[in-house]
């Protein structure tokens, strides 16, 4: 049988020049590349295949045949090609080549903090939609990303252009929605019935994860930062309530629900005073307890908040 | 779901192939019942009756846990191809995108479905000289006539026929492996679609059938969320093929095969990524079958059943690579209400709910006949 990635086709190494690592993912190393054919900057991220001689990672898999289907919106991240090559013990590794983008939302956020300035409304009015339009992309095509948070979203600080990234996480949905890994996103961004141990979950997983991006877009803090799933949960209950069956039906029934401590709900306008009305009204149904009540992402782009933005070149 | 699978075309007695002879319930209990092929362990050749019958002495397929199938050169393939690819490009079958369809005159006989419904034909505003290779990429559906005569199989020698016979074969072990691993249904038939994809675009000649099998559905089993350890794969499948105890193989196969078989299989993965350019993506005609028939009636379990049954039986054939979802179940449903005297035609707008025109249905359902 022939080797796989045989023939006329550059391995890594002889179409890239490595500029510098710009970070470290769980199989691998992501680094600022130069296609030598184009002078093109592109990010290479590297996938170690033979790490536990399980062949290759199935976060790889799933990102790559995921990209393959939403590379063509422009709020995705595009995965321009997958290449092959050899790391020093003689090993093949894989490497993805995605466009490059200078900054992620995650930088962003922390630059307008250490200089006090907050982040100007149209700036996280335009964020937002992009955010939700590449959520329903997402959405349309069948898709959970199950990892939203602002690391994984990647902004071009001149265009303010933002598009999604990290599909590691991500699957395919089907109809009726199968059990799912409930380990999964990280915790700050974690909605309820997964903290609470659903293993039947539903887009209303990202869009959770999306009112938490939105309010710390305003606040420059994180709306839930737990460290524990119990403190996570906790964080939760204080601001919007202890849930019961009055407000979230079967919340009891779920695997992790004990009784916790009784919590009234908070206005939202406390945790982030400076959003307008609007804006409130769209993050409340963002962070709505019961996940079938939960606003979609294509419905949050129809929402009056976002009446005002310029939405031509978005 | 569990099938009984007698794969055995009617009047083909085809030594070498693996033939399942496993019925799904005897995995439930442990009473594994073993399968039919010809490994012979002593010198661990395969001689194929098939090129014997046909006057083609010369290739034979030597297995052995380093090379796997290597070929011999044949009288019919005297140059080996390092990559074969379909011959065939410029007679694919796009679907067009619903906004051109609009356009079409309604005299212009086309037969064209439109695109799922998910996929935005808009063009976004990305220049195409940065053109992602994966972009613009959609799925290609070719007749079977062009699958037939492009296979890259063709160029070896292998016919129609045959090709049919390697698919059939390929199949019955897939599917008696995924029973074997307990592993659902649709991870199963994900798994005998890429084969399909895979062989398409490669020759048999050149590639052991039951190797990229076994890669495949390990492959599917990550994708898919429902992963097996390769280990296991490993062991299960050579039990299956040699038709022995695990434990039993140690003493009858060379020092370090199962090391050699483990590389073999992560290799043959990586080649079917590459070939397959990463489109792991398969769409099942389950969804839209029980949806629609549901839908009409819900008390026509069997109508149902007979026609998930045939699904199962048609995932043996190209017409994954030939049709949408929506057709083979539109084609399934038709087959089943025929086999079972059921009018469905009484049903108002029924071959619309599936998207389905006559030519498809009567396309599909000859198709399932020959395979029931």
């Amino acid at each position: 049988m022939e080797k796989p990635g045989g023939g006329g086709v550059l391995s890594a190494k002889e179409a890239f020049e490595k500029l510098e690592k710009v970070g470290e993912g769980t199989y691998g190393k992501v680094y600022r590349a130069r296609e030598k054919a184009t002078g093109k900057i592109v990010a290479l991220k590297k996938t170690r295949l033979h790490e536990d001689e399980e062949g290759v990672p199935p976060t790889t898999l799933r990102e790559v045949s995921i990209l393959r289907m939403l590379s063509r919106d422009p709020h995705v991240v595009r995965l321009m090609d997958v290449k092959q090559g050899q790391n020093k013990e003689g090993k093949t590794v894989l490497y993805l080549v995605f466009e490059y983008m200078d900054t992620d939302l995650k930088k962003f956020i922390r630059s307008f903090r250490q200089t006090g300035q907050t982040v100007p409304p149209q700036t996280i009015k335009s964020l937002m939609y992009q955010l939700c339009k590449g959520v329903a992309f997402c959405h349309g095509h069948g898709i959970l990303h199950r990892d939203l948070k602002p690391h994984n979203l990647l902004m071009d600080p001149k265009t303010m252009m933002l598009k999604i990234a990290d599909l590691g996480l991500a699957r395919a949905f089907t109809v009726p929605i199968k059990k799912y890994t409930h380990e999964i996103l990280t915790l700050w961004y974690r909605a309820p019935e997964v903290l609470l141990g659903a293993t039947h979950y539903s887009m209303a997983v990202d869009i959770w994860s999306v009112g938490c991006i939105f309010a710390e877009l305003v606040t420059k803090q994180a709306l839930f930062p737990g460290d524990s799933e119990l403190q996570q949960l906790l964080h939760i209950f204080r601001l919007l309530g202890t849930p019961n069956e009055d407000v979230w039906p079967g919340v009891s029934k779920l695997m992790n629900w004990h009784e916790y401590p009784q919590w009234n709900p908070q206005s939202l306008s406390t945790a982030v005073p400076s959003l307008d009305e609007l804006g409130l009204d769209l993050l409340s149904q963002m962070l709505k307890y019961e996940p079938s009540k939960r606003i979609s992402a294509k419905k949050a782009m129809e929402h009056a908040y976002f009446d005002d933005l310029d939405k031509r070149h978005l | 779901m569990s099938f009984g699978w007698n794969l055995q075309a009617p009047g083909h007695d085809l030594h070498g192939v693996y033939w399942s002879t496993c019925d799904g319930n005897n995995f439930n209990n442990g009473n594994r019942k073993r399968s039919r092929i010809s490994y012979y362990h002593g010198n661990s050749n395969i001689h194929n009756n098939y090129w014997a019958e046909h006057g083609v002495y010369s290739n034979v397929y030597h297995f052995d846990y380093g090379n796997h199938f290597q070929c011999d050169a044949d009288p019919l393939s005297l140059k080996r191809r390092k990559h074969s690819s379909p011959i065939c490009e410029n007679n694919q079958k796009y679907y067009l995108p619903s906004t051109v369809q609009g356009n079409i005159p309604s005299s212009v006989n086309f037969q064209a479905s439109p695109t799922r419904s998910n996929v935005d034909t808009s063009v976004s505003p990305i220049c195409k000289l940065d053109c992602s290779i994966f972009e613009d990429k959609e799925l290609v559906f070719m007749s079977r006539d062009e699958i037939d005569r492009c296979s890259p199989s063709r160029k070896d020698g292998i016919d129609v026929l045959r090709e049919r016979h390697l698919r059939y074969s390929y199949c019955a072990f897939l599917q008696n492996l995924g029973m074997w691993l307990n592993l659902p249904q649709t991870t199963i038939g994900t798994a005998m679609v890429l084969c399909h994809r895979f062989f398409v675009r490669r020759s048999h000649a050149c590639h052991d059938r039951f190797l990229i099998a076994t890669a495949a559905l390990f492959l599917v089993g990550k994708s898919e969320e429902t992963p097996c350890p390769l280990n296991n794969v490993l062991q299960a499948s050579s039990e299956i093929l040699h038709e022995q105890d695990f434990t039993l193989l140690s003493y009858l196969l060379p020092v370090g095969w199962f090391e050699k078989y483990h590389d073999r299989v992560l290799e043959a993965e990586l080649l079917l990524l590459t070939t397959l350019n990463f489109e792991l993506n398969v769409e099942h005609p389950y969804t839209s079958l029980t949806s629609v028939l549901n839908k009409l009636d819900p008390s026509k379990t069997v109508l149902v059943n007979l026609a998930l049954n045939l699904i199962s039986k048609g995932l043996q054939s190209s017409l994954w690579l030939q049709y949408k979802p929506h057709h083979i179940a539109a084609g399934a449903a038709y087959l089943a209400s025929m086999f079972l005297k059921i009018d469905l035609t009484a049903y108002h707008n029924i071959w619309q709910e599936f998207e389905a025109t006559p030519s498809i249905l009567r396309d599909i359902s000859q198709q399932l006949m020959e395979l029931v």
